[in-house]
């Protein structure tokens, strides 16, 4: 396997936050000022513990974690999937108790926002304040819609959404290849992490991914996927990427 | 662990040639259970076009372990009638 080099500490989040409304040098250096240096997590690991009272945020710089929540007879369910440039738990901040944990699903590099600093943070730069609070709106928001998918949706179209999602939230941090390059990206997650983030079985996840390649939608293998036909893709998710937030709007 | 493939029939059999690590037959029923509440929970009424569903549990030697199936019909299951609701 080939290492790359992961980006640096503070690009990929200054990239969706720039996608949003225009992040000011002096802002920029003020994220890089809250963050701690990077550190290694290996997949499986806990990133942040259900239950727990972090007292710092957690910016994932590489790879990819889930925020989950455990039932007492072992089953987990992934509420959201984390992609680099994401603040995994920004809302520990003031929510201070962790409602679910996250969870590092590949080997993830992570850098520690103390909430000292954050707070410093917040009280000195209110416009990156207001950047930083709509990110964990647009989580809410991400939740929203895997609501909608969990209950309404047919198999395939939740999982179309999902590719969907992930597609725009990669390529807008600069992990996957854009439309004309052919529209692909990593995705090295198991059939039974695909399962418990689309609360289906590993038989029923393995048999959509057949059928989306059937249809010739995708191609998908080895952990990387390829959207063949976007158009036809989008039209079996049903998506609208609005709840993404990905336009240029000052906040 | 023991390994359980779960194939789909419904007219077309679907093989399963991945599989799947459970502790026991126990936990093979409860997947398979779940596998056909699944599948069938979109099919609509064109369920009714091939009118019934399996899902079969192999082991790693081909073995049936156990399988379930959901059927559609116009008529009620064989020897089941409306029970009089009493006085």
């Amino acid at each position: 396997m080939t290492t790359v080099s992961p980006p640096s500490r503070i690009t990929t989040l200054v990239e969706k936050l720039s996608l949003r409304d225009q992040v000011a040098p002096d802002e920029i250096e003020a994220l890089k000022d809250v963050l701690d240096p990077p550190r290694e997590i290996r997949s499986g690991a806990d990133i942040v513990k259900e239950h727990s009272h972090p007292l710092h945020s957690t910016l994932l710089i590489s790879g990819f974690s889930a925020r989950y929540s455990s039932l007492a007879d072992g089953a987990r369910q992934i509420t959201e999937l984390n992609v680099p440039g994401d603040f995994i738990d920004l809302h520990s901040l003031l929510m201070k108790q962790m409602d679910h944990g996250v969870v590092a699903l590949t080997d993830c590099v992570v850098a520690s926002a103390p909430h000292a600093k954050l707070i410093r943070l917040t009280e000195r730069h209110p416009h990156l304040t207001r950047l930083l609070w709509l990110d964990t709106i647009i989580d809410a928001a991400i939740h929203r819609q895997w609501l909608v998918a969990m209950g309404r949706r047919s198999g395939l179209g939740h999982l179309a959404h999902l590719v969907c999602e992930l597609y725009l939230r990669l390529q807008a941090v600069g992990q996957a290849s854009g439309k004309a390059d052919g529209m692909r990206f990593n995705l090295p997650l198991t059939q039974a992490t695909l399962g418990d983030a689309l609360g289906l079985s590993t038989v029923h996840v393995s048999r959509l991914v057949t059928e989306l390649r059937g249809e010739g939608v995708v191609s998908w293998s080895g952990g990387q996927v390829e959207i063949l036909n976007w158009h036809r893709l989008a039209e079996i998710a049903e998506f609208d990427a609005t709840y993404l937030r990905l336009q240029n709007e000052p906040v | 662990m023991p390994h359980f493939y779960f194939h789909t029939e419904n007219g077309d059999c679907i093989r399963d040639d991945q599989g799947e690590d459970l502790p026991d037959v126990e936990a093979a029923r409860e997947e398979a259970v779940t596998v056909l509440g699944e599948i069938l929970r979109y099919r609509g009424a064109a369920f009714w076009e091939t009118a019934s569903f399996s899902v079969i549990v192999t082991d790693a030697d081909g073995r049936t372990v156990v399988s379930v199936t959901a059927r559609a019909s116009d008529a009620a299951p064989e020897g089941w009638t409306l029970q009089e609701t009493g006085e």
